[in-house]
């Protein structure tokens, strides 16, 4: 009640249950590996690890504002830094995955500060080409990243007491649990402590943030890193789930991706664009069969949702809702 | 008494436009002062470099005896010098409530939760009026009103300076009445010194100790409401055209 009181409409009925649902569909998301085939638990963990990068894309986006179209690279310099780490640096991915984060962190810091000077437009095309960028790298480094011909030969997390993370079954409730995690932290870092009303005022006006005391190139580029190392963390699960890391699988489309699903799902929601990755990742399937229509028909479909659910997923069930207590 | 705000040999240039040029006035810690001039005199600038939104092409702006020109909005702000602004800002997505509470969090440096007083809060919101409007939201408030919540979160980060651009533009005579009150409030009971910019002559009238006048980037006068209404440059540039100035606005 406390809490209620001083957050009126953070913490209220229609949190809890948007809450109570998502704890439904996690409960029930947990008994695919038991209920599926390999197929269904491969692409099922696509979509987690989706969920979870798109999830912290919402951090950057959907709460603070800042259009952005480096999530892709983010991720890509997590899987691309996790597999070196253990590949050429021979460490154990238990340490490999931390040190990921962290470089996703420092990175994200190093180029949000001078880009995150640019507002809005501005700064997403500087995001677009440094996404573009990120790829040019991982092509044309073969040393390094081995190029056009990717990294091979990643292995599985070691095994940690007995569990043997090569087991698909395994790893599907691996990348569950910290998807779990993730949203519980952003769920923290945005409702719980007073960093997320400033990621929220800048979205609403930058300058009028500013003016009241935000710390507001500060609180943006806080924004950005967190958003990029937690997409680092989603890339070396993505890396060591693979086990195969090419460019392409990093190019721009990858972040266009991200932002696509965070619209898909309604911005600004957290939840939303969970649910809108895992939409997305599984309508793809189905149209693996026919890659020439697949994103004819996707990009129908996406222009259907802006032009009719511009708030997404979460925008319809809301009014939906709406609807139904009238 | 001390002075809260000394401004000196102040100028502003936008490429060939010379906004604000030589500006030098103080402001006596718990006054009330008023900014007026026609449109286009460059009294927004001032609260601009005032408030760290702009730097000054010359000149030096003392806050409490501190140099704070070329400081960021945000430090100037947590320093104690707190701002309206004349177009209407609003977080628009958030309650009433939220939006105040914004004020109150927004320059604290700590991690932590809830660093607000949630009665004060209360206070707060029932001294500008808006005891009953916790869960309105602020985009779908009146332009009027935006602006009254706008000094409602201004006052919830503690100034002990508050710049107030315009705040009864589009009130009408009642509301006028009752903001000017608040603004009273403000200054007698919390302390708080003002420096209002407004085109309504009765409440700097009324409201003011001091009366400065801008013209063209730079002052003409300075003075009490009486020696203002008497002086006959300020009669020429600005009070004989009020209704003119009014309604270009
Ligand atoms: N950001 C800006 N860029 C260029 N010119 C500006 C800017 N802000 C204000 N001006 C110009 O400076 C002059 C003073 O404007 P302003 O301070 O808003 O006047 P006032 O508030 O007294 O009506 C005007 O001629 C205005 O057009
Ligand atoms: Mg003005």
């Amino acid at each position: 009640m406390e809490l209620a009181k001083n957050n009126p409409t953070l913490i209220n009925k229609k949190n809890i249950m948007i809450w109570a649902t998502a704890l439904v569909v996690v409960v029930a998301v947990s008994f695919v590996p038991v209920i599926f085939s390999r197929y269904v638990i491969y692409v099922a963990t696509l979509a987690l690890l989706y969920a979870m990068l798109t999830a912290s894309y919402d951090l950057i986006f959907g709460y603070t504002g800042q259009l952005s179209f480096s999530q892709g690279a983010f991720f890509g310099l997590g899987a691309y830094t996790s597999a070196l780490l253990t590949l050429s640096g021979g460490l154990n991915f238990w340490l490999a995955l931390p040190l990921t984060v962290i470089v996703g962190f420092i990175i994200a810091a190093l180029i949000g500060s001078p880009a995150l000077r640019l507002r809005g437009s501005y700064f997403a095309v500087t995001t677009f080409f440094l996404a573009h960028f990120v790829y040019l790298v991982f092509l044309n480094t073969d040393k390094l990243t081995g190029g056009p011909m990717g990294l091979r030969n990643i292995q599985p997390p070691d095994k940690l007491w007995f569990i043997d993370f090569s087991q698909m079954n395994v790893y599907f409730y691996f990348v569950l649990l910290f998807t779990i995690l993730v949203l519980l932290f952003l769920y923290y870092l945005i409702y719980k402590t007073e960093i997320g009303r400033r990621f929220v005022a800048i979205r609403e006006d930058q300058d009028l943030a500013e003016s009241l005391g935000v710390n507001t190139s500060f609180y943006k580029v806080l924004s950005f890193s967190i958003s990029g190392a937690l997409a680092a963390l989603c890339g070396s699960l993505f890396a060591h789930y693979f086990l195969l890391l090419h460019p392409s699988q990093f190019a721009w489309f990858t972040s266009e991706m991200i932002v696509i699903m965070t619209l898909v799902g309604g911005a600004g929601t957290l939840i939303g664009p969970v649910l809108g990755a895992a939409v997305v990742t599984f309508i793809l399937e189905l149209f693996r069969y026919a890659p020439e229509l697949r994103f004819i028909i996707w990009a129908a479909a996406l222009i259907a949702i802006l032009v009719f659910e511009p708030k997404g997923l979460m925008g319809m069930a809301k009014r939906i809702r709406f609807r139904r207590s009238q | 008494m001390t002075d809260i705000l000394e401004v000196k040999g102040l100028k502003k240039q936008f490429g060939g436009l010379v906004a604000v040029n030589n500006l030098d006035f103080t402001i006596e810690d718990g006054s009330r002062t008023g900014i007026i001039g026609p449109n286009g005199a460059g009294k927004t600038t001032t609260f601009a470099m005032i408030a760290g939104e702009h730097n000054p092409t010359a000149g030096s702006i003392l806050f409490e005896g501190e140099r704070i020109d070329r400081l960021k909005p945000s430090v100037i702000c947590k320093k104690g010098a707190a701002r309206t602004f004349q177009i209407v800002r609003v977080f628009r997505q958030l309650t009433v409530y939220e939006h105040i509470i914004m004020g109150a969090v927004a320059g604290k440096s700590c991690f932590s939760t809830c660093s607000y007083q949630t009665d004060e809060i209360e206070h707060l919101m029932e001294l500008t009026g808006f005891e009953n409007d916790h869960d309105k939201i602020a985009g779908s408030l009146t332009s009027a009103r935006q602006k009254q919540l706008g000094l409602a979160t201004a006052l919830a980060t503690k100034p002990k300076l508050l710049l107030l651009d315009e705040l009864m533009a589009g009130l009408n005579l009642s509301e006028i009445e009752r903001s000017l009150l608040i603004l009273r409030k403000i200054n007698e009971e919390m302390g708080i010194t003002l420096v209002i910019i407004e085109h309504v002559m009765r409440v700097i009238m009324g409201l003011c100790k001091k009366i400065i006048v801008l013209e063209t980037g730079q002052k003409i006068a300075e003075g009490t409401p009486k020696e203002i209404s008497e002086n006959k440059r300020v009669i020429k540039a600005y009070l004989g055209k009020e209704e003119k100035a009014y309604a270009g606005n």
